[in-house]
């Protein structure tokens, strides 16, 4: 039974490993063809690991191009992003855990129904509202709107539902405030949910395309999926330096992701389901 | 009395400061837009001419007689129709086998994660260097004596290129909530299943499948409500082209408002895609809750 057992696993084992190399070879193609020293298009199969290895592709895209730009551009405003979502997040999610108001079902309500609204019905609104603001192609256009999102009220929400009321009662007759409570309290408890919150809120605001696409519109302000997309409409053929700039700009994703990979698929499946 | 009600206000005054930045995300970018934008699809609001007039119906009218917008509407069902069946399948199926005793299973969840987190826009690019005329699909079919195909600048391949392309993305994410579902099934009832004979096949039909209903809704409704967006992908690789053929209804939301400057009927198509997001996600909820009655 237990051999049975034992060469059934294999079975799968080796089964799986034909999708994982179909998963995984798209990013070492590109990842050979950024390393390329010649340029040129692969002809044959052979071609595929690089005759000649460079790493001048890469310093041609960071140092020339305005790719140092978009990298900068990307940081900030995620870091930013997630700093809002951190705090206001779990401002929000913790009167809607732990405090008791007038309209509170409704103000649910209303979360629930913005997340279930498909996001382009407000983007012709917020694209004017940007530009009645005088915003358009700055920071704030791309920042302001994402400090504060439902998905991160929520999952703020589900965890600190989990701390125990006791915990803020003992601390309100010891004194403190509403605001100490959760300086205090809330906010050190609620780590871990503020780690997948960190990283989810990282990853959608590193890969956002839309936003930055309609309220950007001068080089110095693009972002790096924007600044990708374009630099493929301009050089079409220029796959060794575009895949050195695709490379770069999934770097720190990929790092982010195999250091807590855990977190980050708990974060985002859980949020999916909830949502 | 009085004091219970101004203890009642204190609490109310505390909590609605630690609701405020929402409540005024809410209404500048939530709640404006939305009632913003359904009013703008009665005008004929344009990009540089900010003086409305009221149009009624006539967006709606001239967007659903568009033969771009019933291309760009068939385009996307079309994608929706086979990728999504497709999708959940593969997952289902990768879900079971990442989730039995095999080793490295760590290496697998990495793998097919892998490109829920990678921006789009370079799943994008990568595709389009795998695609390319010269690339590395058609140095395979070369290898094979086949003739080459020209992937997506070709009006018959272009849009099911990008679907094929569309599975492979989607597919770990929702294989990781499948395996989610399938750890919360309780091991007595394999088991027992064993100890009464069943084989794998039958167990996996009698107590894998029926404890995976609920989640199969769920992934379908959420493949559905987001392959029903899809315009990234397509924005990156194809513009909507060759002739329209991977053309879909964000897109053609996006040239209307963004390149045609009509942001009156931008909105309209907003509002059209809004309801009928709606529409799908009732009929799909309907039609899978009526199955799990007859299979019960």
């Amino acid at each position: 039974m237990a051999l049975r057992n034992n060469v059934r696993s294999a079975v799968i084992f080796v089964l799986l490993l034909f999708p994982l190399a179909l998963m995984f070879f798209p990013y070492l193609y590109m990842i050979s063809m950024s390393l390329k020293g010649d340029g040129m298009l692969i002809k044959t199969l052979g071609d595929i690991i690089p005759h000649k290895i460079t790493l001048q592709n890469y310093v041609d895209v960071l140092s020339s191009g305005p790719f140092g730009t978009y990298f900068f551009n990307s940081t900030l405003v995620a870091v930013l992003v997630v700093a809002g979502n951190v705090l206001f997040g779990s401002m929000v999610g913790y009167a809607f855990a732990k405090m008791d108001f007038t309209g509170k079902n409704v103000l649910f309500l209303a979360i629930l129904a913005t997340m279930m609204i498909p996001f382009q019905v407000t983007l012709i609104p917020i694209f004017l509202l940007m530009r009645e603001l005088g915003w358009i192609d700055t920071y704030a256009a791309l920042i302001v709107p994402s400090l504060v999102t439902p998905m991160g009220i929520f999952l703020m929400r589900q965890y600190i539902s989990t701390i125990p009321t006791e915990l803020i009662q003992a601390a309100k007759i010891d004194g403190s405030t509403e605001f100490g409570v959760f300086w205090r309290i809330i906010f050190p408890l609620a780590k871990p949910a503020l780690g997948v919150m960190i990283i989810v809120q990282f990853l959608s605001s590193w890969n956002n395309f839309i936003n930055p696409l309609i309220l950007t519109n001068s080089e110095k302000m693009r972002t790096l999926p924007i600044g990708l997309s374009l630099y493929k409409g301009f050089n079409a053929i220029d796959w060794v330096h575009l895949m050195a700039a695709a490379c770069v700009a999934t770097l720190p994703v990929v790092v982010i992701f195999i250091l807590f990979q855990k977190y980050i698929i708990a974060g985002m499946t859980s949020g999916a389901v909830k949502s | 009395m009085k004091t219970a009600s101004r203890i009642k206000l204190r609490r109310n005054a505390t909590a609605y400061f630690f609701l405020s930045p929402w409540l005024l995300s809410f209404l500048v970018f939530g709640l404006f837009p939305i009632l913003f934008s359904f009013y703008l699809s009665f005008t004929d609001t344009g990009m540089l001419d900010m003086n409305p007039v009221w149009r009624g119906l006539d967006n709606y009218i001239h967007v659903l007689k568009d033969k771009d917008f019933l291309k760009s509407l068939w385009n996307t069902l079309y994608f929706v129709i086979v990728t999504v069946p497709i999708t959940t399948v593969l997952a289902m199926i990768l879900a079971v086998a990442v989730n039995s005793r095999i080793p490295g299973k760590v290496l697998f969840r990495v793998g097919f994660f892998m490109p829920t987190i990678t921006s789009i826009v370079v799943v994008s690019m990568m595709f389009m260097l795998l695609y390319a005329p010269s690339g590395i699909l058609n140095a395979i079919l070369d290898l094979l004596h086949l003739p080459k195909v020209s992937w997506l600048l070709d009006v018959r391949t272009a849009l099911p290129s990008i679907m094929a392309m569309s599975v492979w993305t989607a597919v770990g994410f929702y294989m990781l909530m499948y395996v989610a579902a399938l750890q919360s099934i309780p091991k007595e009832l394999y088991e027992a299943a064993t100890t009464d004979g069943a084989g794998l096949w039958t167990q996996f039909r009698m107590v894998t499948l029926p404890h995976l209903r609920q989640m199969s809704i769920l992934v379908i409704v959420m493949n559905t409500i987001n392959s029903l967006q899809v315009f990234s992908e397509v924005f990156v690789m194809t513009k909507g082209g060759p002739l329209n053929s991977t053309k879909t209804i964000v897109l053609y939301m996006y040239n209307i408002s963004f390149s045609n400057l009509q942001l009156g009927k931008g909105s309209a198509v907003a509002y059209l895609l809004m309801v009928f997001i709606l529409i799908v996600t009732v009929i799909q909820m309907g039609l899978l809750r009526i199955n799990k009655g007859v299979g019960e």
